[in-house]
């Protein structure tokens, strides 16, 4: 057998790595991203076996007097509330809320941004201008204040809480949909589907759009640590998810009441915060490398 | 000199389309708000007539566009209309509040800037070391938590445990020492960040690589070469951190009972007094705008090509 006969028949088959496989595997290499996703994970399984760890209407939102302010004890890990509510068991309830409540504010910002940061970046000119001042108003008022007045106007229901942040979250969008649409449309293959009769709308949702997924794709991760923030920020302020649904920002607020006889209230509720934040910042932060095309 | 004023003349004429714009939105926005302001000025003891003499002299029953469009006319005279609650000049309640807040950004953002920017550069000039690795958890953690829940652990641990600072009050500056710390943590990681990443990328260029070559010492490499360079999108971040502080002001003002205007606001959202609403976000608005203008300006300075923009 001659060297290149041997070569060959050593050598293994060529096999297309997919996109996909390629962007895990170096997710992978990430440790705090896998942290961060091991974190994020435990707290998704948290939220879907809520009920099996902790009775909601036994146990979370029971309210049992005699066992006020207890602090943290092999029956109560976490302790008790002014309430005699076992803090633990309504820190599990309550990463349901913050879980659910995150991811619809975030598809609501994203649904709305990236239509209208698509159709500005694409149409440009007039449409491009009345679109990207629109933003700028709504950027100019800081986040939380804007939420605030609109559940001001429309009422104290969880709903309006979701509207008001999920509309919080529609300038990030666009503005990323907006940079990655300018920078696309003027690519030859877009020329080319114009060329052969496709319209605006088909070109926008074929062409464009899943060309602009990497960004908007850490863009969501890192916006739904932010609606988690907002949402506790205005349970803490008494205007965003009400008692007694076991809301971490509203046990802050009422630990607040009670922090010289029972500092326990202060610290587990905001703890599960800032790790569930910073489990998705971490995927966030590693999904922006794992994506990024001069990394490839 | 001339083109620079210009340039700020022009962008402070900028603000003006902003300001209205919030006003629409927020008009608008607030038109919705269930129950009647005259109601809410006189109580439930006025009768009828009186809440509607009251309404017709507010200008209450004329179309929400009329009403608008007469809050304007006032504005541009710089009368920001009454509060209903306690019936005192918008403008005399905000300036009652502003200086509260006004010191607890500055100094935050003050705080931030002083320890974030040599953490970020010696992380910059000295990356994948101990020091380099601490701080980028440091940053992590101080960008996750949640400033209201920071500010109830100092309350606990310094005010309540240590009893060496006050829980809340603004009277002295040592009721400005928690708060400020509260608000610049997360600022400091932040800046401390973006400090590093924009160093790692200045220092990867090619004119750094000559200046090494050359034998150009390496602190004379970061303060003359990389650091203005590094600088433009750290002031840039700033800029925006001191707009996130304004904004976070508000729960922290909450939590340390600080009389100041983003409270103010809170305050006035959940008893619907529209009219101070209006006036605390035109004027977060408009010291977010100067803060963006500082901002550019201080670009044209660090950086040489934007300033030949101009000339």
């Amino acid at each position: 057998m001659s060297v290149s006969e041997e070569v060959i028949k050593n050598s293994k088959p060529y096999k297309k790595q997919s996109q996909t496989k390629e962007i895990w595997r170096r997710l992978k290499k990430n440790r705090f991203a896998m942290l961060g996703l091991i974190i994020l994970i435990m707290f998704v399984l948290l939220s879907i076996f809520a009920d099996f760890i902790a009775d909601y209407k036994e146990v979370v939102i029971k309210q049992d007097i005699k066992n006020r302010l207890q602090p943290p004890s092999s029956e109560h890990w976490f302790g008790t509330d002014e309430f005699g509510r076992d803090i633990f068991a309504r820190i599990i309830h309550g990463t349901r809320i913050s879980l659910y409540a995150g991811v619809i504010t975030v598809g609501i910002g994203l649904i709305i941004g990236t239509a209208l940061g698509a159709v500005a970046g694409y149409y440009g000119g007039i449409i491009d201008n009345v679109i990207m001042r629109f933003l700028d108003i709504l950027l100019a008022i800081p986040n939380i204040l804007f939420a605030m007045a609109v559940i001001a106007a429309l009422g104290n229901s969880n709903l309006n809480l979701i509207i008001a942040i999920g509309l919080a979250n529609v300038p990030k969008f666009a503005r990323i949909m907006r940079s990655s649409v300018i920078t696309l449309k003027d690519q030859e293959f877009i020329e080319a589907s114009k060329a052969v009769g496709a319209s605006n709308y088909q070109i926008i949702i074929r062409h464009i759009i899943p060309n602009c997924l990497a960004p908007i794709i850490v863009q969501t991760t890192l916006r739904v640590a932010f609606a988690v923030l907002s949402i506790s920020g205005l349970s803490f302020l008494g205007l965003g998810i009400q008692e007694p649904v076991p809301e971490w920002g509203s046990m802050l607020s009422g630990g607040r009441r009670y922090i010289r006889d029972a500092g326990h209230l202060a610290i587990f509720p905001g703890f599960a915060i800032m790790l569930l934040i910073l489990s998705l910042n971490l995927l966030g932060d590693g999904l922006r490398d794992a994506l990024d095309p001069r990394l490839r | 000199m001339v083109i620079m004023i210009k340039y700020i003349i022009r962008r402070m004429a900028s603000i003006i389309p902003v300001i209205i714009g919030i006003t629409v939105l927020i008009y608008f926005v607030m038109s919705f708000s269930p129950g009647d302001p005259a109601t809410m000025m006189l109580g439930s003891a006025a009768t009828p007539e009186a809440i509607d003499q009251l309404r017709s002299e507010l200008g209450l029953d004329k179309p929400v566009l009329v009403q608008y469009l007469n809050y304007m006319k006032s504005l541009v005279k710089g009368d920001m209309g009454r509060s209903y609650i306690t019936n005192n000049t918008v403008v005399s309640e905000i300036i009652s509040r502003l200086p509260v807040t006004l010191k607890l950004a500055v100094l935050s953002i003050g705080l931030a800037v002083i320890i974030a920017i040599p953490i970020g550069i010696i992380c910059g000039v000295k990356p994948n070391t101990l020091m380099d690795g601490l701080s980028m958890i440091f940053t992590l953690i101080g960008v996750s938590m949640p400033a209201f829940w920071l500010s109830l652990i100092m309350i606990l641990i310094f005010s309540v445990s240590l009893k060496w600072l006050p829980a809340g009050g603004s009277d002295t500056m040592k009721h400005f020492i928690l708060p400020a710390v509260t608000l610049s943590f997360g600022s400091m990681a932040i800046i401390a960040r973006t400090m590093r990443s924009s160093l790692l990328e200045v220092i990867r260029q090619d004119y750094i690589t000559t200046a090494k070559a050359k034998g150009v010492p390496k602190k004379m490499i970061t303060r003359k070469h990389a650091l203005n360079n590094a600088l433009i999108p750290t002031v840039t971040v700033i800029g925006l951190e001191m707009g996130t502080n304004l904004g976070g002001a508000v729960l922290t003002e909450t939590v340390f009972a600080m009389p100041g205007l983003g409270r103010l606001i809170v305050d006035s959202i959940k008893n619907q007094d529209t009219p101070l609403v209006l006036g605390g976000l035109i004027t977060f608005a408009v010291f977010f705008s100067l803060v963006n203008l500082v901002v550019d300006i201080l670009y044209a300075f660090i950086d040489p090509r934007i300033k030949s923009q101009y000339k």
